[in-house]
């Protein structure tokens, strides 16, 4: 099992990163790469609190080791730049390493209430939720090598340096049904009956499933993944509220998209000026990112998460 | 739309459809002109609507431009009685014209006086067709107030479709069920592959063909003259036409399909050869 989530934590480390650096994420990790600490340096302030969105909405994810000041200014800034994206959501705090005194944290909860119009749906030390401590992860490694809460079991292997915000902290999160199965299991999914028409916009904070056609001029937005079960000829945009788009997915049966965007990439479809060639009932693709770009392949039911795991 | 009319002295109320395509310039107003003639022709007491307010063409489209006292506007603020208003077609008894004011904008009247206009004539009426402007404003939600159902016209063209596509929704979405007019089709253009087929078009749209209208230059001149093509049973748009006007009566005929190619590729077809 150690082995196992360890695998996950490195590779799930890069591919998480590499899409869009300079956005935060990898600010946080605990990294044995040299490049990666440059990046950390480089971009200290921004690293302090990256955004996420997960199954239970946005959470925002903030080093709780910093000092007082600096968090609330970072808190602030970080906000400023993300006005009109935040304003009027709900956001959870998690808080990496250590979490702040009450005071702060209600301080915080203040600012975003009244500066930006945010509220704070709770907040709670990452990895403090039902989530079962097991000695061998990254989390309880850092609880053991910062010594914070006294519930951990805590196991400190300091010469093993491990990656923390990479998709890994999800999937236990998410596997509630069994923890080390091979199973996902996102309760929240949206399911669509109908086909989308010019005009029309659907816009869901998790995965949506629609059965019937995305038209040209209509517009799919989801926090999760896109599963068309028709033609794909609008706008679809999967992990809409994850900088990196989180590893999300748009399938379609038959893929001529307008514009698929995952994240903040974005690619244009092939557009309308080959309408003869448009293949009919052609077969399903899958479109994900990859470095800076979106690609497509042939769909495969054992390719789509097993690359989120990777 | 259905078989309800073919009693034509049951005295029920008049069904009112809408024709209507999102974009301009696709041929609504010459539809719901050949189409008003054309079910006008097979007996049925028609009224033809121009809810095109201050673009008002439906009247040129039937030759009545100089016949025109009251219009619609006149009738919703209740300036004249209703039966002043329309106006008898010169070629036949049972079609007539409502014309569109030319000389206020969309604004002028709202969806609660569109539908007292149409209460007025629904007893005297088999079939209200309502011309629709271009556009998705004030005018097209005019024109829609009312309407039991709806032809959407599109040409085979990306434009036209998106526009009809959004159009649907829109319907749709107030509970009108559309059926689809293809206009301006090129058999020839669809076999080289220079055209949406009829199959593209309603892979995307995935409503109800009513009928498919063939790129016939007679529609000009018609249009021209003032006199719906319908008359003119050698245009294949006419025939077209009345083709449509029997399937709004609830007949089966069958909608042509020339996608199969050309003449010469139906034979050799036909003839077990691969062309």
């Amino acid at each position: 099992m150690t082995g196992s989530f360890n695998d996950d934590d490195n590779v799930g480390f890069e591919a998480g990163t590499t899409p869009l650096e300079g956005l935060g994420l990898q600010g946080l990790e605990i990294s044995t790469s040299p490049a990666k600490v440059e990046e950390q340096e480089g971009d200290a302030r921004s690293s302090v609190i990256t955004a996420r969105g997960t199954a239970e909405g946005l959470i925002l994810r903030v080093d709780g080791r910093v000092q007082e000041e600096d968090l609330k200014v970072a808190v602030r800034e970080f906000l400023e730049s993300r006005r009109s994206f935040l304003q009027g959501n709900d956001v959870a705090f998690e808080w990496v390493g250590r979490k702040p005194s009450d005071d702060v944290v209600h301080e915080l909860t203040a600012v975003l209430a009244s500066e930006f119009k945010v509220s704070v749906r709770s907040s709670k030390l990452k990895g403090a939720a039902s989530k079962p401590a097991t000695p061998d992860t990254g989390l309880s490694m850092l609880g053991g090598q910062r010594a914070a809460t006294p519930t951990r079991v805590t196991t400190p292997t300091p010469e093993r340096n491990v990656s923390l915000f990479d998709g890994i902290d999800s999937i236990e999160s998410r596997a509630s049904v069994a923890a080390n199965s091979m199973l996902w299991d996102e309760p929240d999914t949206r399911i669509m009956y109908g086909t989308l028409r010019s005009g029309q916009k659907v816009e869901t904070e998790h995965s949506i499933v629609i059965f019937g056609d995305v038209n040209s001029g209509a517009e799919v937005i989801a926090g999760g993944d896109i599963v068309i079960l028709g033609t794909l000829r609008g706008i679809a945009h999967a992990g809409a509220y994850d900088e990196s788009g989180g590893g999300r997915v748009i399938l379609s049966l038959n893929l001529q998209p307008t514009q698929l965007r995952i994240g903040l990439v974005i690619s244009r479809g092939s557009g309308s000026e080959n309408f003869e060639s448009t293949p009919r009932g052609g077969i399903p693709e899958i479109a994900r990112v990859e470095g800076n770009l979106i690609v497509v392949e042939p769909y495969q039911s054992r390719t789509v998460w097993a690359r989120r795991r990777e | 739309m259905n078989t309800r009319r073919d009693n034509a002295g049951k005295k029920d109320l008049g069904e009112v459809i809408v024709i209507t395509s999102g974009k301009g310039g696709v041929g609504k107003t010459t539809t719901t002109a050949s189409l008003g003639a054309a079910l006008a022709l097979r007996g049925q007491r028609v009224l033809v609507v121009d809810a095109d307010i201050g673009l008002r063409n439906l009247d040129m489209m039937l030759g009545l431009e100089n016949r025109i006292v009251f219009n619609v506007v006149d009738v919703a603020k209740k300036i004249c009685k209703p039966a002043q208003a329309i106006i008898k077609s010169k070629k036949s008894n049972n079609l007539y014209l409502l014309p569109a004011s030319q000389t206020d904008d969309k604004d002028v009247v709202d969806e609660a006086e569109v539908r007292y206009v149409l209460e007025q004539f629904r007893r005297e009426f088999h079939y209200i067709l309502v011309d629709s402007p271009a556009g998705i404003e004030q005018g097209f939600r005019n024109a829609c107030a009312g309407a039991e159902s709806a032809i959407v016209v599109t040409t085979p063209e990306v434009s036209a479709i998106r526009d009809a596509d959004r159009v649907v929704g829109l319907l749709s979405s107030k509970g009108i069920e559309s059926k689809l007019i293809i206009n301006r089709i090129d058999f020839e253009m669809v076999r080289r592959g220079d055209m949406l087929s009829v199959r593209d078009v309603q892979d995307i749209l995935g409503i109800e063909i009513l009928g498919i209208v063939e790129r016939d230059d007679q529609i000009i001149s018609a249009a021209n003259c003032g006199e719906p093509v319908v008359y003119n049973q050698k245009s294949k748009a006419g025939q077209a036409f009345t083709r449509i006007a029997a399937r709004v009566c609830g007949e089966q005929v069958p909608v042509p399909t020339f996608d199969s190619g050309s003449f010469w590729s139906r034979i050799s077809r036909k003839l077990g050869v691969n062309a």
